[in-house]
């Protein structure tokens, strides 16, 4: 079941992942396309602005599911690294029940929000609602808990690597 | 409502949850104990990153990670080590120099932090310096970006109390060059003092060598510089072009980055740009649940009532505003805060322009104060090391730019001599 | 006593400012102090967008914003863009507080809002750092910073005008460094953006009338008695003429003041010549909202 999990996670996070690398490439071509329009063919375009802030709030909520599965997110660990490996097992507990309480808040009331979007139109891009964008919550959050709970059965703390 | 906030977060940070997820958790507490619809709480999340000139993090995260990998950084380095490295604690010394010219592209702090501490941590980490040190001193040579112009929170400060923004920008050299030169002068003594980076010079190239090895480096900056002030590109886009800039040299000239390398560099861009935009988001949604709540504005009107002479006024709002910048982002607080206190400032005789520099420099500070300090998670990220880890080495430079902004402070020429020079007062 | 908040993403000491403080003090009045409105200024609780949106989903009570956003919410709204349709401020208040402007607010109602009466950011005018604008000839080939909105889009555009969108944030940098050459809005938001330190020109093109408006959660509205109801548009009709008096006070003091900044201040143009120079584009917006509309707004006197 434990090893089943994993499995699906780990396909469910790479997912997210290879979305969220697509999303930051395309920003960035955006963002050179934007200085080309402007200054180079004089004829710039009024959608590249908005479709590169909401490429990149796509590439954060579908790249926080890594960071959730490898333990990447920024945190103050004394009492992690004071703790006996019992009581190490119990913060981890609480750590993903915190952390999949958020992303429930996220998932749910941003489905909410996604869909109270729908009546309202981007501006510079009229004919896409804001659904679209508000669509990266309630999706990024799924992908979120699965990398939170993978990260609750198989342990990493990528952010101390490093640390001596 | 904002006690029960601040002690869920204080108590959720104790428990090891992510500053992130401690942050939001709080705020949704908040709403919840305060009887707000939930909407809020994605709705402020969304809005706090939907923001343009954030584009540059991510951007500057992904140049940052293109140059380390292509090349470029280490032969900037290299060059940095030329010029300063021979001395003990050359290094460090290298790291404040290059947030101060980089401070002249980039208008934001956490860019600065990225992209300068992609190169410059692991380099003083490879030197032997200890890696919450690196992080420190990366995150608070960053602070820099704001100060010298451009600077997001200038641009800011002078919308909303209606000040000149080109005076603004002007009075930002004189504080960014002492906070360079304090900086530079402690980390140099700091170094002496530990005996760290004795061997920061050894095995550098001669300045010839370095220089010429490192032209296309060197480069990037002047195309950078070059491209912002003569009008072809925003600073924000700036980040977009280093990516671009980054991305040819290491492929074509350098030929250092080859295509299956390009997978990786861009999974780790996403992850660090994730985890700091994510903190961002749910700090966006705290502070607007504080300001909301009408905090910042009591603060602001409690201080207009107490504080009396000119002196005791910018002590007590300095006294103010950092206990607020550790709590608060330094934008949300300048854009609260600046139509409230600089109206007063005036009252008392403080040059409006003068006034800025103390907010902003001081509300810089609280990018590298605990418990919200968006250069520390930045740093943090870069340097891949939990948050109280840092706390150590960053005492000593939280105390140095205090001393910096006392004298900015009470010594108003060093923002207003220049001003004045410029436009002839 | 309930208290309900209203924002503004601009000072308090502004035409915008000047409305809501007005409208928070009539409602207080006029409810013997039943209801209490709270300020909020400098977009404290976000920008406009942000806060016509909180008013829709009913996380804020009340939001007085300009015009900018709402057809982004109510597409109906989007013939009040059309450029030069407004021949001066009384025309454009006329058409807004009669059945024309009472039948648009109307339309609010099927989306979550109780719109309660229009108000004004006044005329937009051009500026720029390259040359003074006396005719739409003059316009071609200038790089202008622009809303990114559908309606100016089109029209600038056809002046030979290349219309750039940019942050707000982004824009004094732009005009400084000429990333771009100028910028449009009206008088009060150039002089707080201090944009007169960083463009040499501005022409009083007023090619655009900018309103504003008061909006209301619905369901928040309809909660209200009767009595209470007549009471906050009543109110809002108070900071309207409160605003109003602000903008023509603006307008009259913005020239003067931008001229003693420095500023060439081109006034007296020949209208008929930009609208001559708009046909391409009016025939398309005559086939997008209907003539007959257009012609109905014209008409009024
Ligand atoms: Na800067
Ligand atoms: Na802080």
């Amino acid at each position: 079941m434990r090893q089943l999990f994993l499995r699906v996670e780990r396909t469910t996070t790479f997912i997210a992942l290879a979305g969220a690398c697509a999303m930051l490439a395309i920003a960035a071509a955006l963002g050179v396309f934007q200085i080309l329009t402007r200054f180079v063919l004089e004829q710039p375009a009024e959608w590249t602005e908005v479709l590169i802030r909401f490429a990149l709030i796509w590439m954060v909520f579908l790249g926080i599911p890594l960071a959730f599965r490898q333990g990447a997110m920024v945190s103050v660990d004394v009492l992690y690294r004071w703790s006996p490996p019992r009581v190490r097992r119990w913060l981890d507990a609480v750590v993903a029940l915190a952390a999949l309480a958020l992303v429930g808040v996220i998932v749910w009331w941003g489905w909410d929000y996604a869909q109270r979007g729908s009546v309202q139109t981007m501006a510079g891009l009229e004919s896409l609602s804001m659904f679209w964008a508000y669509l990266a919550m309630p999706v990024g959050g799924l992908f979120c808990a699965l990398g939170i709970i993978g990260n609750w059965l198989d342990p990493q703390r990528n952010e101390l690597e490093t640390a001596q | 409502m904002t006690p029960v906030m601040i002690s869920t977060m204080v108590l959720c940070f104790a428990l090891t949850i992510s500053v992130a997820v401690s942050i939001g958790l709080a705020s949704v507490l908040g709403i919840q104990v305060a009887n707000i619809n939930m909407l809020i709480s994605v709705k402020e999340m969304f809005g706090a990153i939907n923001k343009f000139p954030l584009a540059a993090i991510p951007f500057f995260i992904l140049a940052g990670n293109l140059m380390e990998t292509g090349g470029i950084s280490r032969r900037l380095v290299e060059f940095a080590k030329s010029l300063v490295g021979g001395v003990q604690g050359g290094l460090p010394m290298t790291c404040v120099l290059t947030c101060m010219i980089f401070a002249a592209v980039s208008g934001s702090s956490v860019a600065t932090t990225f992209a300068i501490g992609a190169i410059l941590i692991p380099a003083l980490i490879k030197h032997g310096y200890p890696t919450s040190y690196a992080a420190a001193l990366q995150a608070t040579s960053a602070e820099l970006g704001v100060v010298i112009p451009p600077s997001i929170p200038l641009i800011l400060y002078g919308v909303s109390a209606e000040v000149s923004i080109g005076e603004l920008f002007v009075a930002g050299f004189g504080p960014g060059i002492l906070i360079s030169g304090a900086l530079m002068l402690f980390v140099w003594l700091y170094c002496k003092w530990k005996g760290w980076g004795k061997q920061d010079g050894e095995g550098r190239l001669g300045v010839v060598a370095a220089t010429w090895q490192a032209g296309w480096a060197l480069l990037m900056p002047v195309i950078i510089l070059g491209g912002i002030y003569g009008g072809v590109f925003t600073p924000t886009e700036a980040s977009a072009v280093a990516v671009l800039y980054a991305l040819v040299v290491g492929m074509l000239i350098y030929r250092e980055i080859g295509l299956r390398d390009l997978f990786p560099i861009l999974r780790k861009s996403v992850v660090s740009s994730a985890v700091i935009m994510f903190i961002i988001a749910n700090a966006g949604l705290f502070a607007f649940l504080i300001t909301r709540a009408g905090v910042p504005d009591a603060i602001g009107r409690w201080l207009e009532a107490v504080l009396q002479s000119p002196a005791l006024f910018l002590l007590g709002v300095n006294a103010a505003l950092f206990v607020i910048g550790m709590f608060i982002e330094t934008s949300a607080a300048i854009i609260v805060l600046a139509p409230i206190l600089a109206p007063v400032a005036v009252h008392f005789g403080v040059d409006p322009v003068h006034f800025g520099l103390i907010m902003v420099v001081n509300l810089a500070l609280g990018m590298i104060t605990p418990p919200f300090g968006v250069n520390l998670f930045a740093a943090c990220t870069v340097a891949r090391i939990p948050l109280d880890r840092i706390i150590g080495h960053l005492i000593p430079f939280v105390l140095v730019i205090l001393a910096c902004l006392l004298v900015i402070t009470y010594v108003p020429s060093v923002s207003l001599a220049l001003r004045d020079l410029a436009f002839a007062k | 006593q309930t208290t309900m908040k209203i924002s503004i993403s601009t000072a308090q000491n502004s035409h915008q400012g000047i409305a809501i403080d007005t409208f928070a003090k009539e409602v207080e009045k006029r409810t013997n102090g039943r209801y209490k409105v709270q300020t909020f200024y400098n977009g404290a609780l976000g920008g406009e967008r942000e806060s016509i949106e909180a008013v829709q989903l009913g996380t804020q009570e009340l939001a007085f914003s300009s015009s900018g956003p709402v057809p982004n919410f109510v597409p109906e709204t989007k013939i009040l863009d059309v450029p030069f349709l407004f021949r001066d401020k009384a025309h454009a208040r006329a058409v807004l507080d009669g059945p024309i402007g009472q039948e648009l607010l109307a339309k609010f109602d099927a989306k979550g809002f109780k719109a309660l009466a229009w108000a004004e950011n006044g005329f937009r005018h051009m500026t720029n750092s390259k040359r003074d604008i006396k005719g739409p000839e003059d316009l071609k080939g200038l790089k202008m910073r622009t809303m990114e909105n559908p309606v100016h889009i089109a029209a600038y555009k056809s002046f030979g005008i290349i219309t750039t969108p940019m942050a707000f944030p982004e824009v004094f940098t732009a005009l400084q460094q000429g990333t771009v050459d100028g910028q449009e809005n009206p008088l009060s938001v150039i002089i707080s953006a201090k944009f007169e330190q960083v463009q040499k020109h501005l022409s009083l093109t007023g090619h655009v009338y900018s309103p504003a408006i008061f909006v209301m959660n619905k369901a928040a509205f309809d909660k209200l008695s009767a009595a209470d109801k007549q009471a906050f548009i009543d109110a809002a009709k108070e900071g309207t003429k409160a605003n109003r008096a602000r903008v023509d006070e603006d307008d009259a003091k913005g020239v003067a003041d931008l001229r003693a900044k420095g500023m060439t201040v081109i006034d007296n143009l020949d209208k008929a010549k930009f609208v001559n120079a708009l046909a391409t584009a009016n025939a398309q917006f005559e086939k997008d909202f209907g003539k007959a509309n257009l012609d109905k707004i014209r008409a009024v006197q």
